[in-house]
């Protein structure tokens, strides 16, 4: 039998689903609208944060009203907690494709030399972002270790890319360099609040915070 | 903290039906314990072994030992009238004597001694302060305890067990005949009173043991599943049993 606890749960959970999806298809478009300049696909972006907005004050009014009305305790405690918490990075990634969004409509173009470095972070990301957000909703605790250990990468190469800078900055391309290498730190954060649902894995499953750096 | 009782391996059978088993459980001095579990789980059969309430029940028979500080409370030398005077009891319901307000504090202390009025008047208000009963009654003690609402009556019990000064309260669900305010009146009491009293409560409201008490203790089907610090308790139960139990979905 699924008691009404589970059942407010579930309508939680599918909300957060829907917001995830919404994210990553955002971070999709937005790999693709960096590569070919697509201002209008940037557009519609944009649009859709405003769709993850309102999901995550939905997510934090029903949570709001589930700990109100149901008094939770134990696992269904740390689940509601939990996707606060989660919604709350998930937002904020969202925010990161706006961002990236945002530079394609006023900056482009790209700084070409960096442009590999933000396929392949954008890559990593999205891939640790799919593996973290699934594990969220089918909790193993090892692996959110092994996935929060993933953004080591996605660090990794905003420190090389950093480490470039002073080999291809010059006078004329300063400012493209520095709105390109914005993009490269944003990407890193992105990876940074995916760390943050690892760690609301944990969470869930343990209820003890811990920091995985 | 200090252990003001400590149970071991206590069993209690009703004629051949065992209804606790090999319970190990240590209640502290001024905190609040709450024993929970699913009906006929062994919780008030265990409350009432803490000052031999079950005695009363023909065919009980215990194994094991109960300690109340440095009494057996099951050896035969120990003294069941001063044993229950210093271990007080409420019940579910409200049961006031047929009598005023009054009376029915200075009923218990009237049995122990002779007091003088003075005396009489100064314990009688204490009780009932105590019981944060005092304000609402002071002008009509005189009056039949029959007429005070059921909360009040209630925390007119609390002062009865309070005026005879002991040093545990035992509950026994002792807000589910009452309505939420009345409800959050002796959840307030409680929490005062364990500045200065033990407290065992059985209760069946997850969130009443959430609010008020200090550690919890799940009793299923005669055994002790788990025992621990009430907010560890809530948030991160380690017994699956404990888990199902109070998330709603045992069975």
């Amino acid at each position: 039998m699924t008691t009404l606890i589970e059942t407010e749960i579930r309508e939680i959970e599918k909300n957060l689903k829907e917001m995830i999806d919404l994210v990553l298809s955002m971070h999709r478009d937005a790999k693709k609208a960096l590569e070919t300049n697509d201002t209008k696909l940037a557009i519609q972006i944009i649009k859709r944060d405003e769709q993850v907005n309102n999901l995550d004050e939905l997510i934090n009014e029903s949570v709001l009203s589930f700990l109100a009305t149901q008094a939770p305790v134990a696992r269904d405690l740390r689940s509601a907690i939990a996707m606060i918490r989660v919604a709350n990075d998930v937002e904020r990634i969202g925010d990161y494709a706006k961002t990236i969004s945002e530079f394609i409509i006023l900056t482009k173009p790209l700084y070409d030399p960096f442009k590999l470095y933000i396929n392949d972070m954008f890559d990593d990301f999205m891939k640790m972002f799919q593996m973290a957000t699934s594990l969220f909703f089918k909790p193993v605790l090892e692996e959110s270790y092994t996935i929060a250990a993933q953004d080591q990468f996605i660090d990794a190469k905003l420190k090389k890319a950093f480490h470039e800078i002073p080999k291809v900055v010059n006078t004329t391309n300063v400012m493209s360099l520095l709105d390109t290498f914005n993009i490269i730190r944003t990407l890193e954060r992105a990876g940074d609040h995916t760390k943050n649902i690892c760690e609301a894995v944990i969470f869930k499953l343990k209820g003890k915070k811990i920091d995985l750096g | 903290m200090k252990k003001v009782f400590d149970t071991q391996n206590l069993s209690l059978f009703y004629g051949k039906n065992q209804a606790l088993k090999n319970i190990n459980l240590s209640i502290f001095e001024k905190s609040v314990t709450a024993l929970i579990g699913p009906s006929g789980c062994g919780k008030s059969t265990f409350l009432r072994t803490l000052n031999r309430m079950n005695d009363l029940i023909p065919d009980v028979s215990i194994q094991g030992g109960v300690w109340f500080g440095d009494i057996s409370i099951y050896d035969q030398k120990t003294d069941v009238i001063d044993i229950r005077k210093r271990i007080g009891m409420v019940f579910q319901k409200p049961n006031p004597f047929p009598m005023s307000i009054y009376d029915n504090v200075a009923y218990g202390p009237r049995c122990q001694r002779n007091y003088s009025k003075k005396e009489m008047d100064a314990l009688v208000k204490e009780a009932l302060v105590k019981s944060a009963l005092y304000e609402e009654v002071k002008d009509r003690l005189q009056r039949s305890a029959l007429e005070l609402s059921g909360g009040q009556q209630q925390r007119l019990c609390i002062a009865r067990a309070l005026a005879m000064n002991p040093e545990v309260l035992l509950m026994d669900e002792p807000t589910s005949a009452l309505d939420p305010i009345a409800t959050a009146k002796i959840e307030e009491l409680i929490v005062e009173l364990k500045k200065n009293y033990t407290i065992v409560i059985v209760t069946h409201s997850m969130q009443q043991a959430a609010r008020i008490s200090d550690q919890t203790a799940f009793f299923l089907l005669g055994d002790l599943i788990e025992v621990e610090e009430t907010k560890t308790f809530f948030a991160t139960p380690k017994d699956p049993r404990s888990e199902s139990y109070i998330t709603g979905r045992f069975g």
